[in-house]
């Protein structure tokens, strides 16, 4: 019994597990594992889930611009050691910081086929939300993106995402129109939530107008907000108003 | 969902230390890897699985019942799985080596969550001690690789 105690069953479990285990960390953490023993040195390199989190920040200073560049530079680092596939991105944090970096952040990780973008943000710049970058909108592999405080601006080059299943907005920014259009160009989109959802403030509450959503294969629905209906056209869902 | 048959088909299981399970077969097909056998009509009457003890398929019929019966809440579904986590760690491996081989997501993640929220927000050292991992480098090398990420060895919990 004490011998099987002894056993290091975490070191010898096979990559696509640990890589599990780990991804279900803070990177701060998966991190800290390059020092466990020589068998770990690099395997944070492999990750295929990053977890940013305001546990990445120095929390003791009382200096948020400092918190920021502590956080982003610990990005930046992550991203230039990583090796191998980013399937899933999330960051959560509520500090405000540069939307220059976190847009550097999304080219490089659309380039490299992200799956699971998560962007659970307060308020970015301050005062501002933070304007989705257009490389985000050219991104094919994406199949689920969870905007949080986000403001959404389609290029005119968009051309939907045809992998796109569950679409997340929570106290987010954007036309009805762009919402309409962006949710019709997702042809597979099987879950949609929009929570909180605002039009930059050019609609008074309670006349934000009505919303059609046109998802042919949309089969779960979270609609909150301003919308005075929403109708669903060809919808798995059938036909409802709200 | 409505059946035509009354009868409910069974399925029978059996370990690597030849002890036999008859279980449901909707409790069974869970397990992606059961799925595959029975789809592929490999499995005969008994479904060989090597890989796994009877100690941990009781447990795993456990969570397959629980998870197969519709009319349990999210909420209740969620206290089921974290209470079902709640054992020693010796046994949670051996519960995620069966789970990755009976193809069972769900169960697999809750389990490897469970070693993460283990190690979450601890020093090296005290982690190397829980799952018993031998440091082999030495003293001047593991300075220069702390030395990296001196950011991310900050602020950790008293061991």
């Amino acid at each position: 019994m004490d011998n099987l105690r002894m056993l290091d069953r975490l070191s010898d479990l096979p990559w696509d597990i640990l890589d599990n285990i780990l991804g279900h960390l803070p990177i701060k953490d998966a991190v800290k594992t390059s020092v466990f023993s020589r068998k770990w040195r690099y395997k944070w390199f492999d990750l295929s889930k990053l977890v940013v989190d305001d546990s990445c920040g120095v929390t003791t200073s009382m200096n948020v611009d400092k918190e920021w560049n502590q956080l982003a530079k610990l990005v930046y680092n992550v991203l230039l050691a990583h090796r191998g596939q980013i399937d899933k991105f999330i960051l959560a944090t509520l500090l405000s910081g540069q939307g220059k970096d976190l847009d550097y952040w999304i080219a490089f990780l659309c380039r490299n086929g992200i799956k699971k973008l998560i962007l659970d943000l307060g308020y970015m710049c301050s005062m501002y939300e933070y304007k989705l970058p257009s490389s985000l909108f050219s991104c094919q592999q994406l199949s689920c993106l969870y905007i949080m405080h986000c403001s959404v601006v389609t290029p005119h080059t968009f051309n939907g995402f045809s992998n796109l299943v569950s679409l997340q907005m929570q106290s987010c920014t954007v036309l009805n129109g762009v919402l309409e259009n962006l949710i019709s160009s997702c042809p597979i989109l099987e879950t949609l939530v929009l929570s909180d959802v605002d039009d930059f403030g050019l609609s008074d509450v309670g006349d934000f107008g009505s919303l059609n959503i046109y998802a042919p294969n949309l089969k779960s629905l979270h609609v909150d907000g301003k919308f005075m209906s929403v109708h669903l056209e060809h919808s798995l869902l059938g036909f409802h108003t709200i | 969902m409505a059946t035509t048959t009354t009868e409910t088909k069974m399925l029978t299981l059996c370990t690597s230390d030849k002890q036999q399970f008859q279980i449901e077969e909707t409790i069974a097909l869970q397990a992606v890897t059961i799925r595959n056998m029975v789809e592929d009509e490999c499995a005969s009457n008994v479904i060989p699985l090597p890989n796994v003890n009877s100690k941990i398929m009781i447990q795993i019929i456990e969570y397959l019942k629980k998870h197969v019966d519709s009319s349990v809440s999210k909420e209740d579904m969620e206290k089921f799985d974290s209470a079902f986590v709640e054992k020693k760690l010796s046994e949670i491996f051996d519960i995620i080596l069966a789970a990755n081989y009976l193809n069972i997501k769900n169960l697999l993640d809750i389990c490897c969550q469970r070693v993460a929220d283990v190690m979450k927000n601890k020093s090296p050292e005290w982690v190397r001690r829980t799952f018993n991992i031998v440091n082999d480098f030495t003293a001047e090398e593991e300075a220069k690789i702390r030395k990296e990420h001196e950011w991310a060895f900050e602020g950790v919990d008293e061991d």
